[in-house]
């Protein structure tokens, strides 16, 4: 178990930290609306990566979730424009699409009982090539003013993609801590079989995130597909190992058991504000994905040493003095 | 002795105070410019000799008076997010012209109208977008039927006009290469009617992948396909490479487009015997004189109703339909030749 409350505050501190170096490095940093349009970019990644917190907290993985994105805006693109079918109506069915695509990971892990690593690898793989079969690199483009909009626009200087992304961070934060969803995840993760004698409803759970999952990448594709203008087979080809980056830094426990929303959130903001800063400030890239690396590497090595909950620790050091006092047996 | 310490501070507190008032002799000197060069990726051969040429382009500008701050900010990989997130942050410092080499046809399309909207010169090279009015001009490195042309003909006069042709590729949105397969079938179809494409297989410009599609297409399609034509900088030396180590060379024609550099140690070898690109290094410099001469609204001159722009050292350049810029022909490097070239 990990003091998450703690990794909070820290991730706090850090993304604090980050802006007051880049507003040294660049000027145009504090630029509130320059700030905006580059975070949004940022957007679909968030989104993505709240329910892969979600997934990570019960020990599980999701690596299929770019390639659903990939393959769900490529059926909304063809939808509208093979079909003819009013955009929106054809958003909102790559979405329910993309949830079963979910919804087949779900039965894989939990029908099949296959490691969620190796089905959503296989699914990863699954997906992209679908979107690609289907797409064969075309792309489709043209999508009517309105839906572009949606990519585009803002509602008070807030463009609408970081609207719909701190909507859903909140509403699943809200659920996951206000419901018994939330502890039934960290038990699943922390222990699954004790998790199933103690009466959690396992496999509903677990098809109930997953499916969430899928959903989520297909509004994520709806919203990505909005900004660039193009439904495209290959959106996000290396998205993947940034999402699941990101709820790592934002103290997910791969091993299962610990993670929350605001963690990964911080965590996705501080990639994207490092990001954007070291650009601004003429800083190579290659030497951006260094720094993030060593605040990964070093926030992990960090949560596993150090930030482990205390209460958890020492409440099991009194256990073993309580029940296991050392015996002194006489023999020499 | 003390007089003398203070005598000469004075005299050169004064004329330092002389030098700042009457300014410096090259007082005529224009307020330099902002370019930022965006390369699809910044690792490569091929993009480090574009950001050379723009470079020395820089340089003569800055000799001429017409000082350029040069930057060259770009993904690590070919990755289109990162690119748009790129040009995202760059807009934010007003720079006045950004040289793209854009990863899609598509997604960039956005980005680069909100830079035009901020009032930021846009220039492409060597890999444009689909809308001609996201950007003021495009400076295209080669024609892409002369190239088609170039890479088909040396596969017919080495393999024979009825060889089985598997195309390595980058990704499979990539513009150019898709522009040169549709032209490669095309001039096939034309000149080699028994000429045919077994596979296409997308490496998406990065070395692993490449060679691994370079192995598939040697474990799956050969002998039906005896030629590879690996239209990336990145593919073409791991197509060399896995034929190399199949021990399949001279039994599979490798041609493709890369830097010289990137294959000479395959050209020695004798697994490949011929190299075609254009010069990246022009095609840097004349994109960053196009950016020069858009910023500061000259060199460019209309006559007789066509418009030319000047390319310093490589002269003036007519601008084509959709304000493309054709830089030149395609080149081929040989064993005889290509020692002359380090880049």
């Amino acid at each position: 178990m990990r003091n998450i409350r703690k990794i909070e505050l820290i991730l706090l501190g850090i993304l604090i930290l980050v802006f007051v170096i880049m507003s040294f490095l660049s000027k145009q940093f504090l630029n509130v609306s320059a700030l905006l349009q580059v975070l949004q970019l940022s957007a679909e990644l968030g989104i993505m990566a709240v329910p892969m917190t979600l997934i990570i907290v019960t020990g599980g993985i999701d690596l299929s979730l770019a390639s659903n994105l990939a393959l769900s805006g490529i059926i909304m693109g063809y939808l509208w424009a093979l079909f003819g079918i009013n955009i929106w109506i054809a958003a909102v069915l790559a979405i329910a699409f993309a949830g079963l695509a979910g919804l087949f990971n779900a039965v894989l892990i939990t029908r099949l009982d296959i490691p969620p690593l190796l089905a959503t690898l296989g699914t990863w793989a699954a997906y992209r090539g679908l979107a690609l079969g289907i797409d064969k690199g075309k792309g489709i483009s043209g999508f009517p003013q309105s839906f572009l909009n949606l990519g585009k626009g803002s509602l008070m200087g807030i463009p609408y993609s970081l609207l719909i992304w701190a909507a859903i961070s909140i509403v699943i934060y809200l659920f996951v801590t206000k419901t018994a969803f939330g502890r039934y995840l960290s038990a699943i993760g922390y222990n699954e079989t004790g998790a199933i004698y103690s009466g959690v409803p396992v496999r509903r759970v677990k098809v109930a995130i997953y499916v969430l999952a899928g959903l989520l990448a297909g509004l994520a594709a709806v919203i990505y597909t909005s900004r660039v203008g193009a439904a495209k087979s290959n959106a996000y080809s290396n998205g993947i190992l940034s999402v699941v980056a990101a709820a790592v830094l934002g103290g997910a426990d791969v091993k299962g058991g610990s993670g929350t929303i605001l963690g990964t959130t911080l965590a996705v903001l501080i990639m994207a504000s490092i990001n954007a800063g070291l650009i601004m400030a003429n800083v190579q890239q290659t030497v951006q994905e260094m720094i993030i690396a060593v605040i990964l590497v070093g926030s992990i090595t960090f949560y596993e040493y150090v930030g482990r909950s205390k209460v958890n620790r020492s409440r099991f050091t009194k256990q073993v003095k309580d029940k296991n006092p050392p015996v002194y047996t006489g023999k020499k | 002795m003390k007089r003398s310490v203070f005598l000469v501070m004075t005299l050169f507190l004064l004329l330092t105070v002389g030098m700042l008032a009457f300014g410096n002799p090259t007082a005529s000197v224009a307020k330099p410019i902002t370019v930022y060069m965006v390369p699809k990726f910044t690792g490569a051969p091929y993009f480090v000799a574009c950001k050379q040429g723009a470079m020395q382009a820089a340089k003569e500008l800055g000799e001429l008076g017409l000082p350029v701050k040069f930057y060259f900010m770009g993904p690590s990989t070919a990755n289109t997010e990162q690119e748009i997130k790129t040009i995202t942050s760059i807009i934010a410092l007003h720079p006045d012209a950004i040289l793209y080499s854009s990863n899609d046809v598509q997604a960039l399309i956005p980005v680069l109208k909100e830079a035009k909207a901020a009032g930021i010169k846009v220039v492409g090279f060597d890999a444009d977008v689909a809308d001609p009015s996201a950007r003021d001009f495009f400076v295209n490195q080669v024609d892409f039927n002369e190239l088609a042309k170039t890479l088909i003909d040396l596969v017919a006069k080495h393999v024979g006009p009825d060889a089985g042709v598997a195309i390595l590729s980058a990704d499979p949105n990539a513009a150019n290469q898709n522009a040169w397969i549709a032209a490669m079938k095309a001039y096939m179809a034309q000149s080699y009617p028994k000429m045919h494409v077994v596979t296409i297989q997308y490496g998406e410009d990065l070395p692993g992948p490449s060679f691994q599609k370079a192995q598939t297409i040697i474990n799956a399609y050969y002998p039906k396909a005896k030629a590879i034509v690996a239209i990336t900088s990145v593919a073409f030396p791991m197509a060399a490479q896995a034929v190399l180590q199949a021990g399949l060379g001279g039994k599979i024609y490798v041609t493709g487009l890369t830097t010289p550099n990137n294959v000479k140690k395959y050209i020695k070898l004798g697994v490949v015997k011929e190299d075609v690109l254009w010069n990246p290094v022009d095609l840097g410099y004349l994109a960053m004189y196009v950016a020069n001469d858009l910023v500061r609204n000259m060199m460019i001159k209309e006559i007789n109703g066509a418009v030319y722009v000047g390319g310093g050292k490589l002269g003036f350049y007519k601008v084509g339909p959709n304000n493309v810029i054709l830089l030149g022909k395609p080149f081929v490097f040989t064993p005889q030749n290509i020692d002359q070239f380090n880049f």
